[in-house]
């Protein structure tokens, strides 16, 4: 499981997948709900995929023809990525509150 | 901006709209590609009812962040459509085979033979006339300092003769094939032992076609005829250039050149003046 470099816009779409770990998610759906501008999400989903921490499936055509929309791709957590996810929410929220605040010297 | 996660219906991305989804795509690797533009195009239908505006918004959105996608898109794990077809092992080591058994052939060939033939202006050196003291095929610098050189010396002379002499190409393919099956990244063992083993048997079967010339001209020169087999892998090649499905554009014209080039080096080898070229060659 490789680990990933945390950043702002990471931190929340794993934040916005934590909440509900077993949903299946898509991309806008999911960058609405982080507050990620939307077309801005898939490197942060594909980084994920890649480090194992989410896999992803295609729609099945007949359920999206039915609604009658392109077919999406889903995303989910896997159960490493759940884990890992959390780990590095924790460490990144314990770095964040070691540092100084806004202001002060760090010095 | 946007009415729902499930809003149905919607509009398809304007003209203008795919036409930008379309260069954003063919920047991304080829095996990624339908997959990111399936996901650009679902969320512009989604977002129909947003209007043009958030569209745009939305496409250089995406195109703001396309080199970390490009980025990560490359890495293993990553998962792509089905429908994007890898190249298959065997694909890729005919490709492999063709190149390096008939590709570098060809390429030996065209350097070691005409390049010298015609630069060094052969024909007038050897008129009769002449008055040139020497044959210049002998000044590849290899003595002295130079005697680094002479490990690319024998690989131009392999190569140039196994055009020239069919037991040599089938040797050559015979040690190409035994070499990329034990190295073959990817291939279980038994693929290379495979591979490995019938590498052998073809370098064997050329050992013991050595000194046989297979010759199907009359001619007066014991050149004319020869090379048969190269315009046979040529004519291979072409067709697995043609026909091969799985293989990358560069891989396919590589291989095209490498057989219309194998092809033509035949027959220009039975005109008179590639069998004059031959000759001076092979003195």
């Amino acid at each position: 499981m490789a680990s990933l470099r945390m950043t702002t816009p990471r931190r929340l779409v794993l934040q916005a997948l934590l909440r509900d770990p077993e949903q299946e998610r898509y991309g806008l759906d999911l960058a609405i709900e982080a507050g990620l501008e939307p077309g801005t999400i898939y490197p942060i989903l594909v980084a994920f995929e890649g480090a194992g921490w989410l896999s992803s499936r295609n729609e099945d055509e007949g359920d999206a023809r039915e609604q009658g929309r392109p077919s999406r791709r889903y995303y989910r957590l896997t159960g490493a990525g759940v884990t890992a996810g959390r780990e590095a929410l924790a460490a990144s929220s314990k770095r964040r509150a070691a540092r100084p605040a806004s202001g002060e010297l760090a010095w | 901006m946007v009415t729902g996660p499930d809003r149905p219906g919607g509009g398809n991305p304007a003209r203008a709209e795919r036409a930008m989804i379309a260069v954003l795509s063919r920047l991304l690797p080829a095996g990624f590609r339908d997959r990111q533009r399936a996901e650009w195009t679902g969320d512009l239908v989604e977002l129909s009812a947003a209007g043009a505006r958030a569209r745009w918004r939305y496409l250089f959105a995406a195109a703001w962040t396309l080199p970390a996608l490009r980025a990560h898109a490359g890495k293993p794990g990553v998962d792509r459509p089905t429908t994007i077809v890898p190249p298959s092992l065997t694909a890729t080591l005919l490709v492999q085979k063709i190149l390096v058994g008939l590709g570098l052939p060809v390429v030996c060939w065209l350097i070691a033979v005409p390049f010298r033939y015609f630069l060094l202006d052969i024909p007038a050196r050897l008129a009769p006339d002449s008055g040139m003291p020497f044959d210049p095929k002998d000044l590849w610098p290899i003595d002295g300092p130079f005697i680094f050189l002479m490990p690319l010396w024998v690989v131009l002379s392999f190569g140039a003769w196994a055009l020239i002499f069919d037991w040599m190409l089938v040797g050559w393919l015979g040690v190409t094939a035994l070499l990329l099956g034990l190295t073959q990244r990817g291939a279980g063992w038994r693929s290379r032992a495979t591979s490995g083993l019938i590498g052998a048997a073809v370098v064997a079967i050329a050992l013991q076609g050595l000194g046989v010339r297979i010759g199907l001209g009359s001619g007066s020169s014991p050149y004319q005829g020869m090379g048969l087999a190269t315009a046979v892998l040529g004519g291979v090649a072409i067709i697995a250039g043609v026909s091969m499905r799985g293989i990358s554009r560069r891989s396919r014209v590589l291989v095209l050149l490498t057989g219309l080039a194998a092809v033509t080096i035949y027959f220009w080898n039975q005109t008179p003046m590639g069998i004059d070229m031959i000759t001076w060659y092979m003195d």
